[in-house]
């Protein structure tokens, strides 16, 4: 895709790949697959990110976002369209194939498993972040989606970027850093660190301006100790086989 | 009627809006990521939010009208109306979605078609004031002023 100084403003609302809105940082635009069910939330993700100056593409499943990355059944992995990507955020819960399922497959797939891998979810759920974690992802953000958790992410790949992009794509492991460095700060009234979470309740979506961690409130999502709430149920999470068995609903 | 007059009736009105709860921080954001590139983008948001919302309170109403209820699937389209008011702050109606899905989990009939009855009404009165909020922007515009920030 060829970079010129000209930014094509006929495409400036597109979210397809050939975008050319130059990145003020110069050479390490950043490139970012965005894959919810959900056409509001694909539009607000779309312009967090790129008020981030960030590239997007956003598709609407799982199964789109392989194809994208060149993993689909008809062609090799590493058949890339030509555009690398730098981040892919997902939602957790989509019809199809689960963010989770995509994690998965991201991560067992040896030409994308270096991608870092963010996980959105509206529900605020322990067991479903750790298992993310768990399964590489770097972070985990709880929808709403705010300037402050984007402009966090990109902060951390201009650092990743730079980093894969000096060393040969090495085995570099950033899982776990944004995690924890987030955890140092509290600056962001919104919540993706999970570590913070393991020790005490859920921290919720805030919307004070407070730091600190603050307890439930009403509009919140309900606490996941008590009842299950539906097909992304956190009482059947448990078990990643009755997990993927009751996505079917899941979006 | 002025511009200045315009602009402190959208700023009383907003500020309403969200002294009432319809609104709350998110929809802040949104307007966050509005600028001069991208003049029309809370009400692009908002108008698939409309959209989306009509579209699936039309599939709550025919899924609870059936002869045995799929509750699954009454909650996935809950769950979806819930994400989609919350992702632009829409905020009673994601609180009536939270009540909503819990009747599903219980598979409460009465309640779910009580809590429909409840986000539809809400769903029509944010509908209602954010079309007025946008009026009242395009009038300041009309009038002249200068697009509020």
């Amino acid at each position: 895709m060829a970079r010129n100084g000209v930014v094509s403003w006929r495409r400036r609302s597109s979210d397809q790949l050939d975008g050319s809105d130059p990145s003020p940082c110069g050479s390490e635009e950043v490139h970012v697959l965005a894959v919810d069910d959900s056409l509001v939330d694909r539009k607000v993700i779309e312009r967090l990110l790129k008020i981030s100056s960030c590239k997007v593409t956003a598709v609407d499943s799982g199964i789109r976002a392989l194809q994208f990355l060149g993993l689909d059944e008809e062609k090799t992995a590493g058949d890339f369209n030509g555009l690398k990507v730098d981040l892919i955020i997902t939602d957790y819960c989509m019809p199809g194939m689960t963010g989770y399922e995509l994690l998965k497959k991201i991560k067992e797939s040896s030409a994308l498993r270096e991608i870092p891998v963010v996980i959105m979810s509206s529900e605020n759920v322990v067991a479903r972040i750790d298992r993310c974690l768990e399964e590489g992802a770097e972070d985990f953000i709880v929808k709403p989606v705010k300037l402050s958790d984007v402009k966090r992410l990109r902060d951390f790949m201009t650092r990743d970027v730079g980093d894969r992009a000096r060393s040969d794509g090495g085995g570099t492991t950033h899982k776990r850093k944004l995690h924890e460095s987030s955890d140092a700060s509290s600056s962001s009234p919104s919540v993706s660190s999970a570590s913070s979470l393991s020790s005490s309740q859920p921290t919720t979506p805030s919307r004070s301006p407070s730091p600190s961690v603050s307890s439930s409130d009403p509009s919140s999502p309900s606490p996941p100790s008590t009842r299950s709430s539906g097909p992304c149920s956190p009482s059947s999470l448990e078990s990643p086989t009755r997990r993927l068995k009751m996505t079917s609903g899941c979006d | 009627m002025d511009v200045a007059q315009l602009k402190r009736q959208l700023f009383a009105y907003t500020a309403l809006l969200f002294h009432e709860g319809f609104l709350d921080e998110q929809f802040t954001q949104l307007q966050q990521l509005q600028d001069e590139n991208n003049p029309d983008f809370v009400v692009e948001v908002v108008s698939l939010f409309f959209d989306d919302s009509e579209r699936l309170l039309n599939e709550l109403a025919k899924a609870l009208d059936q002869q045995n209820i799929d509750f699954k699937k009454v909650d996935a389209h809950v769950h979806q109306l819930k994400g989609s008011s919350s992702s632009i702050g829409a905020q009673r109606v994601q609180r009536v979605c939270i009540a909503f899905r819990n009747y599903c989990q219980d598979k409460n009939v009465e309640g779910c078609l009580k809590c429909l009855q409840q986000v539809k009404h809400e769903f029509s009165l944010v509908k209602n004031k954010l079309e007025t909020l946008f009026n009242l922007e395009k009038q300041i515009l009309a009038a002249g002023g200068s697009p509020p920030t």
